[in-house]
């Protein structure tokens, strides 16, 4: 049973994350007034990607692209398989390095820029996903992803909120979308890639979403196996949304102002929660 | 083992002897041949121990002092004249810290001589495989710094005396990991501190000497605090072999163990002690890879390595080295993002690596032991590599800068791929450094408010090594031609990045020979049976898949070179329509001013620490 699990998940994961994708441009058009396009969108746009001529400015940034690629899946599989938490949160920062390193290798302004504020993002959001899972691990007793058997929802109310800033970082969304503001430089980090190396970017966004919504969906849990899935799918959908309206809602923030809120905010949640776990245990 | 105890003698004498005919040949050039030579035999040496000792499961072996000539009274008069030195120097420069604490430390040698009155200790040497790792760490990486510096330092007018103290470092390097007496180590620890002093003033520039001042002066206040330690320990038993000691725990005086860590914190370099490490900085670089990888500060690791039985069940005392530990490492991370002198980047790298190894002892589980050695070894190849592609870079193009390293891919490739793979060896999972911050992640839930300490230094080690790749990245329409790499130069690195490669390779391997019971008998547990697959890593909360990631990383690098060398065009990058040349910079983060403060501050915390450290155990002892 685990196992099909598994590779059901390690097949679906990502297909998940494209139609994630259309229901957020859905909900984002709707917000806006506007109808938006198809649901299936996402997979269109993948596709013409790939069926572009390639071009790129030089060979390096091409390597770094399939690197991140390759990390990003494999960071998915160590999650899907059952693996362990903080391998797979390391094997995808380092995909995320390798996103960074692609757009250093280029000698134009926006990527540069854009490749100097990703690594700030890195900043900003890894303290806080290693410190949940970090607690989730010390709760569990364990960091193996297929042994975290325990709902989390009202034991670490806190933690999960962290995941806010963590995904508006990693679905480029405001007010955290500063490597990638397209207002400002050009779409940042991805400007300099185009056609199939854009599309293999986009679908190692698409692993390494589906590894923080699997992060996230393991807070909770429960001995029905539907119950559990549809549990963490609503959860999943509640921080899309969640996600979404503030996208809507906010304006971006400067560097500095993104490395301090998110820091603050994030690790001093994950604080609270853990003292009054502690107190409450001393009790 | 009696060819063991040859070996030893002649790891500790061949660069003794090397150092003193180096310096005997003040004024003229150093033979190439004669360096080589040396480093051969050492390396000889060394792998013949190793075989010995691995192929015949040898796990400890003595050399009894029986029948052997009484040579404590060389090793008080060794370390009587250092301290003479030591106050000389004080003397000379008007340092009158160093002065005052060169004379106590003069004379509490002579008072715990008094009390020891000679001692009874058994073993000359002792080596178990502890000693063997630092051994191979010192003489292996030590050689490969010694053959660097052959190009390096090849036009300096005092080259004699470089190559003397490079020499007489490694042998006090050896003589103080396989010391037995107490005594012995103290005084092979106070020769590493004069030839760290006399390599970092190396140049005479007022800037060198102010720099060596502060590195003698902080390492002699560890010197104070561990001779403190070992005349309350000879109050006790005038029996001061560590081995001894081992099995007579009862012996140990409690103020011995918070002495002996601020020793350590000071070889070491944590917070409050690091800025002797970074001031070091001025020093010629083949002297701060030998400082950061082989030697120095490995030794104060070591020490705590060695009596790691007498206290990983003291909570007092593992939370200190958690505490300490995390603090340096949230300190140097956070001041490392503010560097943009390469250098600096990797003092404050070792420093918060070193951080790390002192909390991964304050686990006080065995798979904190484990994270140690896997640090230490994996900290010290990785670093060597960086500092000798700095120092090669430095040599052909006059700086250090991270700024000044853009395009260093299109340029000096060879040096660049170095610098990739010794920071993939400090960043990239699954790499031996990841393995053991890895385990120490895993482990410290069982004191998660440490935890806090370590996530922010973990993203912003990532950052600050990202910028530093990333400049070197950037390609250059128009540069110079690409230059060879000496092959004196590329030597020690290709050997370096070869030991690097192994040792992810053997990862378990490595573990098993290394960090079992055998290491430390009373332990009598392993975390790695000698049948355990050597695939991956059991991690104290789940399992690290070492060679799946080997091969995504791997492949990650063949199968996309042959993807990319399909005939393509190229175009040029997007600049709005402008046509403008761009000056590309590194952005970092904070000012100077702040970095002022902010060092402050952590120092601050850090003494204060300690000072709950030196008072705490003594409040207890009271109560108790």
């Amino acid at each position: 049973m685990t196992d099909v699990v598994s590779l059901l998940l390690l097949a679906f994961g990502p297909l998940a994350i494209g139609l994630l994708l259309g229901v957020d441009r859905r909900i984002t058009a709707r917000m806006q007034n506007r109808v938006g396009p198809p649901l299936l969108q996402p997979f269109y746009d993948l596709a013409k990607l790939f069926r572009k001529d390639r071009r790129s400015t030089n060979r390096t940034q091409v390597s770094f692209a399939v690197a991140a690629l390759l990390l990003q899946m494999a960071a998915w599989c160590v999650f899907a398989l059952g693996g362990d938490l903080l391998v797979a949160f390391f094997v995808s920062g380092a995909g995320s390095l390798a996103l960074a390193l692609g757009a250093f290798s280029v000698r134009s302004a926006y990527s540069q820029i854009g490749a100097q504020r990703e690594l700030l993002q890195m900043l900003s959001y890894e303290p806080i996903l290693l410190l949940a899972l970090l607690v989730l691990g010390w709760q569990s007793g364990t960091f193996m992803a297929d042994a975290q058997d325990e709902s989390m929802l009202f034991l670490l109310p806190l933690v999960i909120i962290t995941f806010v800033p963590v995904l508006a970082i990693k679905m480029q969304k405001s007010p955290f979308d500063l490597a990638t503001a397209h207002q400002e430089i050009v779409s940042g980090v991805y400007v300099e890639f185009a056609g199939p190396y854009y599309g293999l970017l986009k679908l190692a966004n698409w692993f390494e979403l589906a590894l923080v919504f699997g992060f996230l969906s393991l807070f909770f849990w429960d001995q029905n196996v539907y119950v559990s899935i549809v549990g963490k799918s609503l959860l999943a959908f509640l921080f899309l949304f969640v996600t979404v309206l503030l996208d809507n809602s906010t304006a971006r923030l400067t560097r500095e102002q993104m490395v301090k809120y998110a820091l603050t905010f994030g690790l001093g949640l994950i604080a609270v929660n853990v003292l009054a776990i502690i107190v409450e245990a001393a009790l | 083992m009696i060819e063991g105890g040859w070996l030893v003698l002649g790891l500790i004498l061949v660069p003794a002897v090397a150092a003193l005919v180096c310096l005997a040949s003040m004024g003229r050039p150093v033979s190439r041949t004669f360096i080589w030579g040396t480093v051969v035999i050492f390396w000889a040496l060394v792998l013949i121990l190793a075989g010995l000792m691995l192929f015949q499961d040898v796990w400890r072996f003595n050399v009894p002092e029986a029948g052997l000539p009484d040579l404590n009274l060389l090793i008080l008069v060794i370390d009587l004249a250092l301290s003479l030195a030591f106050a000389y120097i004080g003397l000379r420069r008007k340092n009158w810290p160093i002065l005052i604490m060169a004379l106590l430390t003069f004379v509490l040698c002579l008072f715990l001589e008094s009390q020891l009155h000679g001692g009874n200790v058994g073993y000359w040497v002792t080596v178990d495989r502890l000693s063997l790792l630092m051994l191979l760490i010192t003489n292996l990486v030590g050689g490969a710094i010694c053959i660097f510096s052959l190009k390096y330092m090849e036009h300096d007018a005092h080259q004699g005396r470089f190559f003397a103290l490079m020499l007489l470092f490694i042998a006090s390097m050896n003589g103080a990991v396989v010391s037995s007496n107490m005594l012995w180590l103290f005084c092979f620890w106070e020769a590493t501190t004069f030839c760290s002093f006399a390599l970092i003033a190396h140049d005479m520039s007022e800037k060198a000497l102010k720099a060596a001042e502060r590195a003698l002066a902080l390492t002699l206040l560890g010197a104070l605090a561990f001779l403190l330690g070992l005349i309350a320990l000879a109050d006790i038993t005038s029996n001061i072999d560590l081995f001894y000691l081992m099995s007579h725990q009862d012996l140990i005086p409690f103020f011995l163990l918070p002495l002996l860590m601020v020793a350590a914190f000071t070889k070491s370099a944590q917070v409050p002690f690091q800025s002797w490490l970074v001031g070091a900085m001025v020093a010629p670089t083949p002297v701060s890879a030998l400082l950061h990888s082989a030697t120095m500060v490995n030794l104060g690791v070591y020490l705590l390595m060695r009596i790691w039985p007498w206290y990983y069940l003291n909570e007092s005392l593992t939370t200190m080295l958690l505490l300490v530990g995390g603090l340096t490492f949230l300190a140097s991370s956070i001041m490392a993002l503010r560097q943009s002198d390469a250098k600096r980047v990797l003092a404050y790298s070792t420093i918060g690596t070193l951080g790390l190894i002192f909390m991964t002892l304050g686990i006080g589980s065995i798979y904190g032991l484990t994270a140690a050695f896997l640090l230490l070894v994996s900290h010290a190849v990785a670093k060597a590599i960086l500092f000798l592609s700095v120092g090669a870079i430095k040599h052909t193009s006059g700086s250090q800068d991270v700024e000044d390293m853009e395009g260093l891919l299109s340029d000096r490739r060879f040096l660049a791929y170095s610098i990739y793979l010794g920071v993939f060896l400090m960043i990239l999972p699954p790499f031996g450094v990841f393995a053991g911050k890895l385990i120490l992640l895993e482990a410290v839930t069982s004191q998660v408010l440490v935890a806090f300490l370590l996530v922010i230094g973990m993203a912003s080690m990532t950052v600050y090594y990202g910028k530093w790749l990333g400049r070197t990245l950037v390609d250059r329409a128009v540069g110079p031609r690409p230059e060879r790499t000496d092959p004196t130069f590329a030597m020690p690195l290709l050997f370096l990045a070869g030991m690097g490669l192994l040792l992810v390779v053997l990862t378990v391997p490595f573990i098993q020979m290394f960090v079992t019971s055998g290491t430390f008998t009373f332990m009598g547990r392993s975390i790695l049976p000698l049948d355990s697959p050597w695939w991956e890593l059991p991690t104290p909360g789940g399992m690290l898949p070492l060679y799946i990631l080997l091969v995504v990383i791997a492949a990650s690098f063949l199968l996309l070179t042959s993807w990319v060398r399909r005939p393509e065009e190229a175009t040029t990058a997007y600049a709005c329509g402008e046509t403008m040349q761009i000056e590309i910079a590194g952005h970092y983060l904070y000012s100077e001013r702040t970095e002022t403060n902010v060092r402050t501050a952590f120092e601050l915390i850090g003494i204060g620490l300690l000072l709950v450290l030196m008072i705490v155990p003594w409040m207890l002892e009271g109560i108790a």
